[in-house]
C-alpha cells in the first residue's frame, strides 16, 4: 500500500463500538483540525479492529512510514496528535498503542501490533481487513486480495461447482453459527437437488447476548461476506441470495447495501458475473427483532413474510427451504472464511484448525475481562489462553469464576474446564457449546443462579411459542429459578429442574428449545452448591440476588460515622453519631442506600 | 406429494402397508393405534408443535426419538409408540400442557369432546409437579357465532392453518411470543372473517366455541345423524347433533362425504330455521276473507276439488306448478308424477323459467360435455380457471377443495371476472372484463389458441364455420368490447395452454346471464380443446335432482323429451298469469316474489291467478296470496335424497320429528292424488326412491338402503357421447340495449356468503351475522359519489328502488356494484326489468 500512497491517511474506527465510545466526535474533530492546520490528508472511516477496550482508535499512516494506532482518543487529544504526527512525523507516544510494522520505516519505541500481549497468539485471518480498510471502498477490498478467489473460480481457473464443493469439504470448514455443521456437506446436498430456483442465504441475525462477531465483520469487511456468498451460490447453483440481517445493526445494513450496490455496478453481482455463465443477485432482508429468526427455518419463513416460527424437518432446507426450493443457509463468518481459504490454499488453511475442523474462530470477549473485544484464534486453543493471555484476565484482582460460552444456548464452564481446547466436540461434552462465539467471563461476584435465570428469561421470552416444551417448559423453569433467587426454592426443585431441562432439550422442535436449558444445566453441574445455598440457607453467596439481601451492620468494621443514618428514606436506620446504628427491619425497604453510602463496607 | 409405491413398516409389532408419501402418524391411524397427538390433522400442513406424538423409530439397528406427525414412513422401519422412555417423555409434555391449561372442565362446553382430556387420560396423567399458571385472559365474544377463550388454547395451530390454507381467510394468526403467545387477531381486533367455523371444528380443546350452542348439551348426550346440507349445490355432509329431540348444533366429520369435514357458515350455523318462529305448523285455507287453520283432510279436499274444477272448466293448461330446487328427488318425482297424471305439463322451476335451455335441456344440448364434474377429478387438474365465478362466496366448500389442490400440487390459478373477486391466499393471473362481453373474451382466448378454422378472425354466428360470410370478430374487436388488452388475453391463453387440463368454474353470474347457454358452450369448447373440464355453478342443493326428476315443461324424468311441447313459448308463465290464463297455480316450497327477477311483476301476475296453492315451510310473500297453505317439513325432518353439482345422489336423513303437523311433499302428493283419483301406492319415502331407480337411468341401483350409491357420481346417459365442438353465438348483451345515462352503474346481483334461497333468512344466527341487503361499491366510485363505508343508500333502477347498506371495497371496479339478494324486505331482484339483460342503477345516500 505504501508505495502507492502519496498523502497521509487518517483512519477512524467508526464501527458501532467506536461510535459508542465517542468516535463520531473524534472524527468531526479530526476533520476540523485537518482543515484548521491545512494538512492534505485523507480521512477514512474504518470499522472495529477488535480492541473495543481501547476505542476510540485512530490510525495515522504517513507515506513511507508504518501505520500507527492511537488508543482511547478523545476530541481534546486530536489537535496534538495531528500537529505532531502529521506536521513532524513524530507519533505522540503517550497515546500510541502500537504500529503495523511494514518492514521499512518503522518507528522506534513503538511495539508492533502483533507484539502486544493480547495479539500475540491471535490469528487475524477472517478479520484481516476489519478496522484496517475502508469498508465502503470496493477498491481497497480488491487491493487487499478481495474477489481474487471469485475471479479464480469463475474466470482464471474455471472451477466447476463440484470442485468448489470438494474444496469446502476438504477444508473442514464447519458452520460458524453455532451448530458446527459441515459446510461442504450442506453444499453438496443442496447441489444434488435440481430446481428452477435455488437460494443462498446468509444468516446475519446475530442475537446472542454478548455476541458481536458478525456485526464487526459486516461493518468492517462486508465484501468478504458477499464474495463468500457468491462462491457458495455458484457451488450450489443458487439463483438468488438473501442476507438476513437484524435491523438492530443499522450500520451493517447500510454498509451491506452499499457493497451490494458496488458489486452490482462492477459486475460482481447480477447477470453473467465477471463475464462468466453464472448469474446471482443478493438482497438484504432486515429482521424484526426476533431471536428465533436466527433458526434456519424460522429465518426462511421470515423472509417469506410469514411469522418467524421454525418448522419440523424433514424436509431439510437443502431439499425444500425458502419458498420450498433448495436452500443453503450459512453464517456470516462461514461465508467470510470461504474466499480467504481459497486464497491461501487448502494446506495452509488446514494448518490452523484441529483434526475435525479447519480454520480460525472469532470470539467476542465480554464481561469481567480486561481486554473486552473481538479476537480470532485457531480452533483448538485452550480457554485459559483465550481468557488470560489474550483477554488479559479478570480486572480489579478479582477471581475467575466461570465463562459463559455460546450465550443462552451454551453453558457456564468453571475454572477446572479452563484447559479444555476450544472446539465443537469438547465444548459440547463439557456441557457448553461453541455457539456463535460469545464468551462472557464471570468473576467471583457473579451469582450462577441469577445468571441461569437471566439466560432462561431470555429464552422464555424469545420462544416463538410453537412447541410445548419450549413455550411452557422454559417458563416453568424460569419461575423455579426466580423462586430460588428469592429464597423460596425447595430442595427437590433441583432434581426436577434437571429432569425437565433434559426433557425440554430432547423434546423441543428447534435449536432454541433444544439448547435453552443448557446454561442452567451446566450451572447445576458445576455450581450445584450455590443453588443449595440459596435454597437451604436462603443466602446468595455473591450478594447478587436482591431478595436475599439482609442488611446488617458489621460492628467490627463500623466507624460510627453516621453517614448511613440520614440518607435512609424510611427512617429504618436508627441511632446517632458515635454509636453503631441499628436497623429496624419493619421499616427497611431494602433500597440499598445505606450500603452505597457506607464508606467502609460495614453494611452487607 | 404422495408417491404411489406402497411400503411396509412395523408399529408395535403390527405390520402396516402404506403409501410411501405418508407419515408415521398416518400409518398409526391406519393400524388403529392411538397416538395422543394434538396438533396433527391429515388435511393440514404438519405443524409439529405439541410434541405429544413422540415415538421411537428403529432403523438399521439404531433407535431414535422421532415425531410421528413429521417423520415420513420408510421401508422396514420399526416404530414403538409406547416404550417406557416414550411414556415418560409424553408425560412431561402433558405436565407442561396442563400447567398452562386451566382445568376448567366442569365449566367448559368442550368437555367430553376434548382431545386434551383424551390425551391426558391416555398418558395416565396425575396431578402434576408443576404449579398451574393461569393466563386470566378475558373471554372474547365479538361476533355472533365464534367465542374465543385464549386461556384454554394449547397452541396446536390447527385453526391458524385451516383458516389460511383451506378457508383462505388468514383471519387469525400467532400473536406475541413465549409463554404469552396466543392465537388470534392482531391487536385483538374483532374477528372479521367468513364465520365458517372451521376453527371450532378443528380446535382440540374449548378455545374456540360455537356461541350459539353453549351449555345446551354435552358431547355424550347428543344423538348424531349424518345428512346433507340443504343450502347450496356442493352437497356437503353435515352431522346433526340432537339432544332429547331438540336440534342443537351441526358438526362435521372429515371422513364422511364430499366435503372432508369442511363447512361454510350457512351449513354450520344456518340450521336454526328448523325451529324458527316463522315455521308453518298447521294447514290453512282462505275463508271468511282470511287464512284460517284447518285439518289436513279439509285442505286436501278443497285443493283437489279446485284443481279438478279448473281442469274441467278451463283445461289442463290453466293449471301450472312452480317448484323449488330445494325439494328432494322423491318430492320432485311424486309431484311431477301426480300432475302429469292429471294432464298438467306446465311444471316449472324458477331457474328453468329464467333459462330453460341451460337447466332441463343441458344434456340434450351438451351431451357428454355437460358441465358436471366429480370433485375427485379436481386433484388431476392442470390449472383452475374461475370464469365469472366468485367461488369463495358462492360455493365456499368447493373453494376449500380448490385451495387444498393448489396447496398440494402448486398449480396455477386464472380468474376472469367483471369484478375483482379474490381467491386468497393464492396469487393468480387475472383479467377484468366488462360485464356482457363474456363470449367475446372466451372467443378471443380461443382465437389465440387457434381453436377456430381461422386464427385471425371468427364468425360470430358460427365460430367453427368459415369467417367472412356473416359478421366476424377479430382480436382488436374482442379487446375493445371486453375492455381487456390483447396482451392480457394472449398471456392468459398462453398460461392456460401451458398448464393444460384446466377446470373452468362458471359462477352464478354466468348461470343467471342472459347469454348463459352461449357462455357455457364457449367455455366448454375452450376446456375441451385444452383437455379440461367445466363446472357450472348450480344454485340450490337439488338443482340437478329436480331436473333429473322431470320438473320441466319440456322434459320427463331421465330427460325424455315431452312430445308436442313448445320449446320456446312466445310468452312465459308469468305473462300468461298476468293475462289471467292461469287459473290455479301450485307453488311448491318456493317464493317467486322474492326469488325471481322482477318480483313486482311476478306479484302482480300471481294476483291475477284465482287460486294459489302454496306448499311451504315458512310464511312468505307467496303464502300470503294463497288460498290453501300446506305446511312442509324441512330437510332435517324427513328422509330423502339430494343430487349435488357432480350428479352425486346423497341421502338425507330424518334428524328430528316434524315440527307441528308439517309433512313432506311426497306424502301430500300421495294424499292429494287419492282425492284426485290417482292412487300412488307408496308406504314410505323409500318406495318412491325405488320407483325413481326404475324410472331414471342415472339412478339405477339407487335405494335408501344402498348407502354406497352416493359414493360415486351418477352415470348420466348423455344424449350424445361424442365430444364435439359446441356451436355458440358471440354477442355482447349490452349491444341490445340503449345505455341509459341516468343509470350509469352496472349492478350484479348474487348471493352473499351468508344467505341463500328461502331458508337462510329464517335462521336467526345467519341474520345476526348479516342482517340486511348490502351494496358493494369500489373506492373510486364511492369517492365520486361522496359515499362512505357503512352509509345508508338507496339503489335505484328504472324499475324500482331498494334501501341498502353500503360496503366500500376493492372488489368492485369503477362502474360496477354487487348487490346481495334473498332479502324479502328489500328484494334486489325487484330492481330488474324482465326485458333487460343488464341491470343499470344509481346509488345515492338515503
Amino acid at each position: 500500500m505504501s508505495q502507492l500512497q502519496t498523502k497521509p491517511k487518517i483512519f477512524v474506527g467508526l464501527g458501532t463500538c467506536g461510535i459508542a465510545a465517542g468516535a463520531q466526535a473524534v472524527y468531526e474533530e479530526i476533520k476540523a483540525q485537518v482543515e484548521k492546520h491545512c494538512f492534505e490528508v485523507t480521512v477514512i472511516e474504518t470499522a472495529c479492529v477488535g480492541m473495543c477496550y481501547h476505542e476510540v482508535l485512530v490510525d495515522i499512516h504517513m507515506p513511507g512510514s508504518s501505520r500507527v494506532i492511537y488508543k482511547q482518543v478523545k476530541p481534546d487529544d486530536v489537535e496534538k496528535i495531528i500537529v505532531d504526527h502529521l506536521g513532524s512525523n513524530r507519533p505522540v507516544l503517550g497515546k500510541v498503542l502500537a504500529q503495523w510494522k511494514d518492514g521499512e520505516n518503522n518507528y522506534e519505541g513503538i511495539k508492533d501490533y502483533y507484539e502486544l500481549n493480547q495479539n500475540k497468539n491471535q490469528n487475524r485471518f477472517v478479520l484481516q481487513n476489519c478496522g484496517i480498510i475502508n469498508p465502503d471502498s470496493l477498491d481497497e477490498y480488491i487491493f487487499n486480495g478481495g474477489y481474487k478467489a471469485l475471479r479464480k473460480i469463475l474466470i482464471e481457473e474455471k472451477w466447476p461447482p463440484e470442485q468448489v464443493i470438494k474444496f469446502a469439504e476438504e477444508s473442514k470448514l464447519r458452520g460458524r453459527g453455532g451448530g458446527g455443521f459441515d459446510t461442504g456437506w450442506k453444499w453438496s446436498e443442496c447441489a444434488k437437488h435440481s430446481a428452477d430456483e435455488k437460494f443462498i442465504l446468509c444468516n446475519a441475525d446475530e442475537g446472542d447476548p454478548g455476541a458481536f462477531m458478525d456485526r464487526a465483520l459486516l461493518e468492517g469487511d462486508p465484501h468478504a461476506v458477499v464474495e463468500g456468498m457468491i462462491i457458495g451460490g455458484y457451488a450450489i447453483g443458487a439463483t438468488f441470495g438473501y442476507i438476513y440481517c437484524r435491523a438492530e445493526y443499522p450500520l451493517a445494513v447500510k454498509r451491506l447495501n452499499h457493497s451490494l450496490e458496488q458489486a452490482r455496478s462492477s459486475n460482481l453481482l447480477g447477470s453473467h458475473i465477471l463475464g462468466s455463465g453464472y448469474s446471482l443477485d443478493i438482497k438484504v432482508k432486515e429482521g424484526a427483532g426476533a431471536f428465533v429468526c436466527g433458526e434456519s427455518t424460522a429465518l426462511q419463513y421470515s423472509i417469506e413474510g410469514k411469522r418467524g416460527m421454525p418448522r419440523p424437518r424433514p424436509p431439510q432446507s437443502v431439499e425444500a427451504g425458502l419458498w420450498d426450493k433448495p436452500t443453503v443457509l450459512n453464517n456470516v463468518e462461514t461465508f467470510a472464511n470461504v474466499p480467504r481459504a481459497i486464497n491461501i490454499g487448502l494446506d495452509k488453511y488446514l494448518s490452523f484448525g484441529t483434526e475435525k475442523s479447519g480454520g480460525t474462530k472469532i470470539f467476542a470477549l465480554s464481561g469481567a475481562i480486561k481486554n473486552a473485544g473481538l479476537i480470532e484464534v485457531p480452533i483448538g486453543m485452550t480457554l485459559r489462553e483465550v481468557i488470560f493471555d489474550i483477554g488479559g484476565g479478570i480486572p480489579k484482582k478479582k477471581k475467575f469464576k466461570a465463562v459463559a460460552i455460546g450465550g443462552p444456548s451454551g453453558g457456564c464452564l468453571p475454572e477446572e474446564c479452563l484447559d479444555l481446547p476450544i472446539d465443537f466436540e469438547t465444548l459440547t461434552d463439557a456441557g457448553a457449546m461453541m455457539g456463535s462465539g460469545s464468551m462472557v467471563v464471570c468473576d467471583e461476584t457473579t451469582c450462577m443462579v441469577e445468571l441461569s435465570r437471566f439466560f432462561m428469561e431470555f429464552c422464555a421470552e424469545e420462544s416463538c411459542g410453537k412447541c410445548t416444551p419450549c413455550r411452557v417448559g422454559n417458563t416453568v423453569l424460569l419461575e423455579m429459578l426466580t423462586r430460588i433467587t428469592r429464597g423460596e426454592g425447595k430442595l427437590e426443585d433441583i432434581s426436577l429442574m434437571e429432569e425437565l431441562g433434559e426433557q425440554i432439550m430432547s423434546m423441543s422442535l428447534c435449536g432454541l428449545g433444544k439448547s435453552s436449558p443448557a446454561p442452567m444445566l451446566s450451572a447445576l453441574r458445576y455450581f450445584r452448591e450455590e443453588f443449595e445455598q440459596h435454597i437451604i440457607d436462603k443466602v446468595c453467596p455473591t450478594s447478587s440476588c436482591t431478595s436475599l439481601y439482609r442488611y446488617e451492620i458489621l460492628p467490627e468494621v463500623c466507624t460510627k460515622c453516621g453517614a448511613c443514618i440520614k440518607p435512609c428514606p424510611t427512617g429504618a436506620m436508627m441511632g446517632s453519631k458515635k454509636e453503631i446504628p441499628y436497623i429496624n427491619k419493619d421499616l427497611c425497604i431494602e433500597c440499598d442506600v445505606c450500603y452505597e453510602k457506607c464508606n467502609f463496607v460495614a453494611i452487607r | 406429494m404422495s408417491n404411489n409405491n406402497m411400503i411396509t413398516i412395523t408399529i408395535d409389532g403390527t405390520e402396516v402397508t402404506i403409501d410411501g408419501g405418508k407419515k408415521i402418524y398416518d400409518a398409526c391411524i391406519q393400524a388403529g393405534i392411538y397416538l395422543p397427538g394434538l396438533c396433527y390433522d391429515p388435511k393440514l400442513t404438519r405443524f409439529g408443535g405439541c410434541r405429544m406424538c413422540v415415538v421411537d423409530v428403529t432403523s438399521r439397528g439404531r433407535t431414535r426419538t422421532k415425531w410421528a406427525c413429521c417423520e415420513p414412513v420408510k421401508e422396514g422401519i420399526n416404530v414403538s409408540t409406547n416404550s417406557e422412555e416414550i411414556r415418560k417423555k409424553r408425560k412431561v409434555i402433558m405436565e407442561f400442557l396442563l400447567a398452562a391449561h386451566p382445568l376448567d372442565c366442569p365449566t367448559c362446553n368442550a368437555s367430553g369432546d376434548c382431545s386434551l382430556q383424551d390425551a391426558a387420560y391416555f398418558v395416565e396423567q396425575k396431578r402434576g409437579r408443576i404449579p398451574i399458571k393461569r393466563r386470566n385472559e378475558p373471554l372474547l365474544i365479538d361476533n355472533p357465532v365464534i367465542e374465543r377463550d385464549y386461556n384454554k388454547c394449547i397452541m396446536c395451530g390447527k385453526c391458524v392453518s385451516i383458516c389460511d390454507e383451506i378457508q383462505g381467510n388468514g383471519a387469525i394468526g400467532f400473536q406475541k411470543r413465549g409463554y404469552w403467545t396466543e392465537v388470534g387477531t392482531p391487536f385483538r381486533i374483532p374477528l372479521k372473517c367468513d364465520f365458517c367455523g372451521q376453527c371450532l371444528h378443528v380446535c382440540p380443546v374449548g378455545s374456540f366455541q360455537d356461541h350459539t350452542e353453549l351449555y345446551k348439551g354435552h358431547a355424550w348426550e347428543y344423538e348424531t345423524t349424518s345428512t346433507i346440507c340443504p343450502y347450496c349445490s356442493v352437497g356437503c355432509t353435515v352431522v346433526a347433533n340432537v339432544k332429547k329431540g331438540s336440534f342443537v348444533k351441526i358438526t362435521s366429520n372429515d371422513l364422511i362425504g364430499v366435503n372432508n369435514g369442511n363447512l361454510c357458515a350457512k351449513g354450520r350455523f344456518g340450521h336454526d330455521f328448523v325451529q324458527a318462529e316463522s315455521r308453518l305448523t298447521q294447514p290453512a285455507v282462505y275463508k271468511h276473507s282470511k287464512q284460517e287453520d284447518c285439518t289436513w283432510s279439509e285442505i286436501l279436499e278443497i285443493t283437489a276439488n279446485n284443481i279438478k274444477k279448473t281442469i274441467q272448466d278451463y283445461g289442463p293448461d290453466s293449471v301450472a306448478v312452480i317448484a323449488s330446487e330445494t325439494m328432494t328427488n322423491e318430492d320432485a318425482f311424486t309431484l311431477q308424477k301426480l300432475f302429469r297424471s292429471i294432464g298438467i305439463n306446465n311444471l316449472q322451476t324458477l331457474s328453468n323459467l329464467n333459462n330453460p335451455e341451460l337447466n332441463s335441456g343441458i344434456f340434450e344440448k351438451f351431451g357428454a360435455l355437460a358441465p358436471l364434474l366429480d370433485y375427485n377429478e379436481l386433484s388431476s387438474a392442470g390449472s383452475f380457471f374461475f370464469f365469472g365465478c366468485d367461488a369463495s362466496k358462492e360455493n365456499p366448500v368447493i373453494a376449500n377443495m380448490v385451495r387444498v389442490v393448489m396447496r398440494d400440487k402448486k398449480i396455477p390459478l386464472y380468474i376472469a371476472n367483471c369484478r375483482n373477486t379474490e381467491f386468497t391466499p393464492h396469487e393468480e393471473e387475472r383479467i377484468l372484463y366488462k360485464y356482457g362481453s363474456e363470449t367475446h373474451l372466451l372467443a378471443a382466448l380461443m382465437l389465440k389458441l387457434s381453436v377456430f378454422p381461422n386464427s385471425e378472425m371468427v364468425n360470430v354466428e358460427n365460430p367453427f364455420g368459415s369467417p367472412g360470410t356473416t359478421p366476424s370478430m377479430n382480436m382488436p374487436t374482442a379487446a375493445d368490447i371486453s375492455g381487456v388488452s390483447e396482451e392480457e388475453i394472449a398471456d392468459m391463453a398462453k398460461g392456460l395452454s401451458g398448464a393444460g387440463k384446466p377446470v373452468i368454474f362458471l359462477g352464478k353470474e354466468i348461470h343467471d346471464h342472459k347469454r348463459s347457454t352461449d357462455i357455457v358452450a364457449a367455455a366448454t369448447n375452450l376446456a375441451n380443446f385444452l383437455g379440461g373440464r367445466v363446472i357450472l355453478y348450480r344454485e340450490y342443493c337439488n338443482s340437478q335432482g329436480v331436473n333429473d326428476m322431470g320438473i320441466s315443461p319440456t322434459h320427463l324424468p331421465n330427460y325424455k323429451k315431452v312430445q308436442d311441447v313448445d320449446l320456446a313459448p312466445a310468452i312465459d308463465l308469468f305473462e300468461k298469469m298476468k293475462l289471467g290464463k292461469i287459473k290455479t297455480l301450485v307453488v311448491a316450497d318456493c317464493d317467486p316474489i322474492t326469488h325471481f327477477n322482477d318480483g313486482k311483476f311476478v306479484q302482480e301476475a300471481m294476483s291475477q291467478t284465482e287460486f294459489i296453492v302454496a306448499l311451504s315451510s315458512f310464511a312468505t310473500s307467496t303464502t300470503k296470496l294463497a288460498k290453501t297453505v300446506f305446511p312442509l317439513t324441512t330437510s332435517y325432518e324427513r328422509d330423502g335424497s339430494f343430487t349435488n353439482n357432480e350428479g352425486r345422489v346423497q341421502l338425507i336423513r330424518k334428524v328430528i320429528e316434524p315440527i307441528g303437523s308439517s309433512r313432506p311433499i311426497w306424502e301430500i302428493m300421495k294424499d292429494l292424488g287419492s282425492n284426485l283419483g290417482i292412487e300412488m301406492s307408496y308406504n314410505n319415502c323409500e318406495d318412491v326412491a325405488n320407483e325413481i331407480s326404475q324410472a331414471v337411468e342415472a339412478y339405477r341401483g339407487f335405494s335408501h338402503k344402498n348407502i354406497a350409491f352416493g359414493s360415486q357420481v351418477a352415470k348420466y346417459k348423455a344424449m350424445s357421447d361424442e365430444k364435439h365442438s359446441l356451436n355458440f353465438t358471440i354477442k355482447n348483451v349490452e349491444q341490445t340495449e340503449q345505455i341509459d345515462v341516468k343509470f350509469p352503474i352496472t349492478a350484479i346481483i348474487g348471493n352473499s356468503l351468508y344467505h341463500l334461497g328461502a331458508l337462510s333468512r329464517h335462521s336467526k344466527t345467519l341474520n345476526n351475522i348479516e342482517p340486511r341487503v348490502s351494496v358493494e361499491l369500489g373506492p373510486d366510485d364511492a369517492k365520486n359519489l361522496e359515499l362512505n363505508d357503512g352509509d345508508e343508500v338507496t339503489v335505484k333502477s328504472k324499475h324500482g328502488a331498494i334501501k341498502a347498506l353500503l360496503k366500500v371495497d376493492n372488489r368492485s371496479p369503477i362502474g360496477v356494484v354487487f348487490i346481495t339478494k334473498n332479502f324479502e324486505v328489500a328484494p334486489a331482484l325487484h330492481l330488474i326489468d324482465r326485458n333487460d339483460s343488464v341491470l343499470k342503477v344509481t346509488i345515492a345516500k338515503s
